[in-house]
């Protein structure tokens, strides 16, 4: 391969992704039938909502060179904590309570990493098996449905359910303006440039003046943020909060969908609408497998194929 | 005066102490204060320390000494879990043939996955966190198509696990132990040995502390991380093999998201988790200390969810990478150098 000019090695690299998500989508509108209608985009964008509001968060860790694999029992947390509390406060003053709690852990997250130094995967591993826990004792080992809820349980299932004009999906609204938001703060703020800075080189950047302790405390707080969001909108679209199953390697979806867009694990680098891409490609496998009638276990192995060449192809941007 | 230098010196030797054996520690204490707290439920007694060590062996103890080599190199694994329960399913399958064959291959399916995560890692040049979830999926999906329920494991080379040992030796275990406790101990004195007295060993630590100034000094970076992940993928099947093999059936979702806990085991252990740093006893005692919790949970009241287990090891988790940070640490030089030679 080393015998490609550098330039057009880098094309390849820079618009693998998107030509592989181009060759699903071909390949499904050739091959498989009702692939266009619009149930079928619909449901698309409802499954894909976490991994892409953790694929942001994600891509913001993994571009300060760490890593957050507590996203998923963060969702655990705060899909039953919204669960939980409102019956007795309301819809919107639960999730706003999930979604604070969730901050808190993801400063805790940039404090302990920025401050004391510690290794991200460590202390967010510590977090992922602590607050699983905190979901399930939460909910007292008993899964919250909705349906039980009375109206407030039905109020917050439309935050799953709800289609705007009667066609989009409501979950429209949290992928769009979480995508915003990531690539704005990535591409156009200094915070976003420092980011990507503190993942080069947390030293060089410490002594260029940036405060990386409160830069790390923030990427933690968006991710734990977005993840919570997830959850709450996640627990909304199967009408039940379980403790022990939701988010559920939510994380390691994530990490994927990130690598596969061309983010480096190594760090220095953000690409946000990569990652949303790579969300799409993950996506597009379990609904190609799905909807030509692969069994799931086949769709698995091909998952984990297509992981490895998309991150193979892209590896020189990652060096 | 030679009086207050001698006690400076056994201060700092004990202050040193803590912090290298800061796990030992730790699960001594663990131990005393349960022996204390739950007197009435023999804590100390053989039979409750061997049905613990049963449990570690069964369970996944072995997945963090495996993961160990692993994290030493500076890589991760996250696929043991998944090389678990396939081995067993393999065992099962191919043992209808021939017991010893089904062993084989049992084992065989560990090598083989460590292979090619290896060669993912450093041929291929993927990240390990993304090879082995792929090998983790991947897997999964293969212990599926090859069968659909449980495989029942008989006669009587494929349950060997399930033989017990020294009958009537150790007080209170008339029937004998079974040998799984004793190749737990075995497995991690190998381990042990080969981390301090092979080149293999030394070259992991190297590695795992500056891959480009190991690769510098001639040591070949990627045969010693194809090797560490063979290890942890042999090691993964062998308990694997083993579960099965006692319990006389293999479970198509045994080990599941035991590589979490594989880690977490060895973080306790103070094995730390960025490379090169950390021993196989530490990483023994992270499994003790975790099944030790285990088995407490075992002693309270129905009234407290078993859940609080997860919370408690999570935050031993954040306590112990805690104590080792080296933040703290470097707090700790200050104190003791020169204040001129104190900035960073």
């Amino acid at each position: 391969m080393n015998k490609l000019r550098p330039e057009t090695m880098e094309r390849v690299q820079k618009y693998s992704a998107a030509a592989l998500l181009l060759v699903f989508v071909l390949f499904n509108s050739l091959f498989t039938p009702n692939f266009f209608k619009l149930q079928n985009l619909s449901n698309i964008l409802t499954q894909i909502t976490p991994i892409v509001l953790c694929g942001m968060g994600m891509t913001l860790v993994i571009s300060t060179g760490g890593i957050d694999i507590s996203v998923g029992a963060v969702m655990a947390v705060a899909g039953v904590l919204t669960a939980k509390l409102m019956p007795d406060i309301g819809v919107l003053p639960a999730v706003l309570v999930a979604v604070v709690v969730s901050i808190l852990i993801g400063c805790f997250t940039g404090i302990m990493v920025g401050k004391l130094r510690l290794q991200a995967m460590v202390i967010t591993l510590g977090l992922m098996l602590g607050l699983r826990g905190v979901a399930q004792v939460l909910c007292g080992g008993r899964d919250i449905y909705f349906n039980k809820l009375g109206p407030t349980g039905e109020q917050l299932a439309q935050w799953g359910s709800y289609k705007i004009g009667g066609v989009l999906p409501v979950q429209v609204i949290p992928i769009v303006l979480s995508v915003a938001f990531a690539w704005v703060l990535v591409e156009k703020t200094v915070l976003g440039r420092q980011i990507q800075a503190v993942g080069d080189s947390p030293k060089s950047s410490r002594l260029a003046g940036i405060r990386t302790v409160s830069t790390l405390m923030f990427v933690y707080g968006v991710s734990a943020l977005l993840a919570a969001f997830a959850g709450v909108f996640q627990s909304a679209k199967v009408m039940v909060a379980a403790g022990s199953s939701l988010g559920q390697m939510a994380e390691l979806d994530a990490i994927a969908a990130v690598v596969i867009g061309g983010t480096p694990m190594t760090g220095g680098r953000a690409h946000v609408l990569g990652t949303v891409v790579g969300a799409l490609i993950m996506q597009m496998i379990t609904l190609t497998c799905v909807m030509n009638n692969i069994p799931d276990q086949y769709a698995q192995v091909f998952k984990a194929i297509i992981i490895v060449l998309a991150v193979f192809i892209q590896r020189g941007k990652a060096r | 005066m030679r009086g207050a230098e001698k006690m400076k010196k056994t201060l700092k030797t004990v202050s040193g102490l803590f912090y290298s054996k800061s796990t030992i520690l730790a699960f001594l204490l663990l131990v005393v204060v349960t022996s204390i707290v739950f007197r009435d439920q023999n804590f100390l007694s053989v039979p409750n320390m061997m049905n613990m060590l049963l449990k570690a062996a069964k369970n996944g103890g072995f997945l963090a000494l495996g993961m160990t080599f692993v994290i030493l190199c500076g890589e991760i694994d996250l696929s043991v879990g998944a090389v678990f329960a396939l081995s067993g399913v393999v065992m099962g399958l191919t043992g209808r043939f021939n017991p010893f064959f089904g062993l084989l291959c049992g084992l065989l399916v560990g090598v083989v996955s460590g292979l090619m995560i290896g060669f993912m890692v450093t041929k291929m040049r993927i990240s390990s966190w993304i090879a082995s979830l792929a090998m983790l999926f991947a897997l999964r999906g293969v212990i599926l198509i090859v069968a659909d329920k449980s495989v029942v494991i008989e006669g009587s080379v494929l349950t060997f696990a399930g033989a017990k040992i020294l009958p009537g030796v150790l007080p209170g275990m008339s029937g004998g132990i079974s040998i799984l406790i004793p190749l737990l101990f075995i497995v991690t004195f190998l381990c042990m040995y080969l981390s301090r007295h092979t080149r293999f060993g030394m070259g992991m630590y190297a590695v795992g502390g500056n891959g480009e100034a190991a690769r510098m000094m001639g040591i070949n970076v990627e045969k010693i991380k194809i090797k560490a992940f063979v290890a942890s993928g042999l090691i993964a099947a062998l308990s694997g093999v083993l579960l099965a093999s006692s319990s006389g059936s293999a479970t198509l979702s045994a080990g599941n998201i035991y590589e979490t806990y594989a880690i977490a085991m060895c973080a306790i252990g103070g094995v730390k988790l960025s490379g090169g740093e950390g021993k196989f006893s530490g990483a023994f005692f992270g499994i003790l200390i975790y099944f030790i919790i285990n088995t407490i949970f075992t002693y309270l009241p129905s009234g407290i969810s078993v859940h609080w287990q997860s919370i408690i090891m999570g935050a031993l988790v954040l306590i112990s990478v805690g104590v080792q940070s080296e933040a703290l640490q470097e707090i700790r030089l200050q104190k003791r150098r020169t204040p001129h030679k104190a900035g960073r």
